[in-house]
């Protein structure tokens, strides 16, 4: 039986992984997959919690819209990060460094 | 709680609703009608311009009617999705009038203007976020919430990207994207904890409050803190101001007073009504509150000290207003915070909005973008440097402006609450000290403006009457509103 605990747990990890991969990746798309297994692990939350919920689909129906949103800001971000490879050649989000103080 | 409408009574509630959702009608059919009209028509800038405008005008004309029918009964939208009560729309009247003036200037802004691509998706994009923005006013809905807050931030970072000629501009653009997005998926973990804990996506739900007294406080400001860095990012409170300086720096002029003035007016809007009820609930939620406003404050207003560029500079000054607004939240009483936050807001609404006018009208006409440049300008220029200075005399919070009678009353209110609240007296401290301290580097403009020499500056460029009359509307509008405030407390 797989209780609620073991989605929450998987769900952290996800999160940590994805934390880990946005602070320390040194590829724009790196990180931005890094967002994605934080809203993914946000997902699997969701769904979890509404197994126990007292208003059927709530939380799916929370998911649903959770990943046409996810799939909107990584199009947007993918643009953002095309337009500066255009002009810099890099996509090192360290190489970003000219904007200080 | 009902464990579950039945459908004709949740069909009836969203009939009825319905009425109440004119406005963000209007605006979703303002947006379709931008699209066709950009799809069809060759050269159909200025039809735009006033499409965009009509539905603007229209939709805050929808909402000043619902203001004569609507007292002070709150109502629920949708099944519970929105919050309907007179706040509600009068903080919406006041973005909507912030976004109204924002509109002119980006009709005016050069660079915008000067895009090969035409300034029209850029009209789309905004009446997008505008919609997000209304939506997440009223929200009463941990989704509503998240989808609002997500269409605002996707169309900000559009906004900010979309004149992307040079190297730095894609890079303020990268940042703010790569930056809002990591905020945005914390905060939408944190909610789903918000929901697991109480089991209901419903923020007017009793519920939400008996869970939270029950599990430990570990965990609650922890869950908070993840909702706070999301809407944190939006309201550029420290530490989530790092895009702040970068974005408004290299963002056309007219997007940064966009997103200096109309997305706060709408997540403060927000979460005050989030702030009320949640501080009886943790008992450490409105120190958070508190040492966020403090650092905001210290940070936002001790770096604008050392600021050369204009844009930037008042970038620091706005993460500052930030962290004044957040003392505003801890007030234990929920009309006079509303209104006092209403008031600020405007002052420092039309404040803003007109410095970042004139910064765009001498970025246009003489090319100044540092302080240095600014030497000698009092006698070239007789209307804008005159104005510029009221609006650095109203940020600081001077009389006979606006910007002194919200900081007035700001701290009357507060000050009688120093014995209620824990470690109110120092942020009280702090927010004077910050205070002078902005002295320094407001007043540093009407000095290099004024009594500096001037080294070279030639005219560039004709000049722009709807500038010069906007810039010399607000400078009125700040004076008049400093010494009869009681004409603009809707409230």
């Amino acid at each position: 039986m797989i209780s609620l605990q073991h989605f929450l747990f998987i769900a952290a990890v996800l999160f940590c992984l994805g934390i880990y991969a946005v602070i320390t990746r040194k590829n724009a798309i790196q990180v931005l997959i890094g967002i994605e297994l934080m809203i993914n692990a946000s997902i699997l939350n969701l769904v979890a919690f509404a197994k126990y919920d007292v208003i059927n689909n709530n939380g799916q129906l929370f998911a649903l819209f959770v990943i046409v949103l996810a799939a909107a800001s990584v199009a947007v971000g993918l643009v953002i990060i095309l337009n500066f490879f255009k002009r810099v050649k890099t996509i090192d989000p360290n190489k970003a460094n000219s904007l200080r103080g | 709680m009902q464990t579950g409408l039945d459908i004709a009574q949740s069909t009836e509630n969203i009939i009825t609703s319905l009425s109440y959702f004119v406005s963000e009608f209007i605006i979703t059919i303002g947006f379709l009608l931008v699209i066709i009209i950009d799809l069809f028509l060759k050269k159909a800038e200025r039809l735009v311009f006033f499409a965009t405008i009509l539905t603007l005008v229209l939709a805050a004309v929808a909402y000043l009617l619902q203001l004569n029918i609507i007292q002070t009964n709150s109502l629920l939208l949708f099944n519970g999705m929105f919050l309907h009560n007179s706040y509600v729309i009068g903080f919406k009247l006041l973005a909507l009038f912030a976004s109204i003036i924002s509109l002119v200037f980006f009709n005016q802004d050069k660079e915008l203007k000067n895009h090969p691509k035409g300034i029209n998706d850029f009209y789309t994009i905004f009446l997008g976020g505008i919609l997000g923005l209304l939506t997440l006013i009223s929200s009463a809905n941990l989704l509503m919430l998240f989808l609002s807050i997500e269409m605002l931030s996707i169309a900000s970072y559009l906004m900010v990207s979309y004149t992307n000629k040079e190297k730095l501009q894609a890079e303020a653009g990268m940042k703010y994207v790569l930056f809002g997005a990591t905020a945005s998926a914390i905060m939408l973990y944190g909610l789903t904890f918000l929901y697991g804990f109480s089991g209901t996506l419903n923020l007017y739900n009793e519920n939400i409050f008996v869970a939270f007294e029950q599990i430990n406080s570990f965990s609650a400001s922890l869950v908070l803190l993840m909702v706070l860095a999301g809407i944190g990012f939006k309201l550029s409170f420290v530490p989530f101001h790092f895009w702040t300086p970068d974005a408004y720096q290299q963002a056309p002029t007219s997007v940064s007073s966009f997103l200096s003035t109309v997305p706060k007016i709408a997540v403060f809007a927000f979460l005050f009504r989030l702030v009320a009820p949640f501080q009886f609930v943790s008992i450490h939620f409105s120190t958070i509150i508190l040492s966020a406003a403090g650092i905001t404050m210290l940070v936002g207003n001790v770096m604008a000290v050392f600021q050369k560029d204009l844009k930037r500079l008042l970038a620091y000054s706005s993460i500052g207003h930030t962290g004044f607004l957040l003392m505003l939240l801890v007030l234990p009483d929920d009309s006079t915070m509303s209104s006092n936050l209403w008031f600020y807001l405007f002052a420092y609404s039309i404040t803003n909005i007109g410095a970042f006018m004139s910064i765009a009208y001498l970025e246009d006409r003489f090319n100044i973008k540092t302080l240095q440049q600014l030497k000698g300008l009092g006698k070239l220029n007789t209307l804008i440097a005159p104005c510029l200075v009221v609006f650095m005399v109203s940020l600081t919070g001077l009389p006979p402006t606006v910007g002194f009678m919200a900081k007035f009353v700001v701290f009357s209110s507060l000050i009688s609450e120093t014995t209620a609240i824990n470690f109110l007296t120092p942020v009280l401290i702090v927010a004077v000290l910050t205070t002078v301290l902005s002295l320094f580097y407001y007043f540093n403009i009407p000095l290099h403006i004024y009594l500096k020499k001037p080294e070279e500056l030639i005219v560039k460029k004709k000049k722009s009457v709807i500038f010069d009359f906007f810039v010399l509307i607000l400078a009125i509008l700040v004076i008049i509103a400093g010494v009869f405030p009681d004409i603009f407390k809707i409230f």
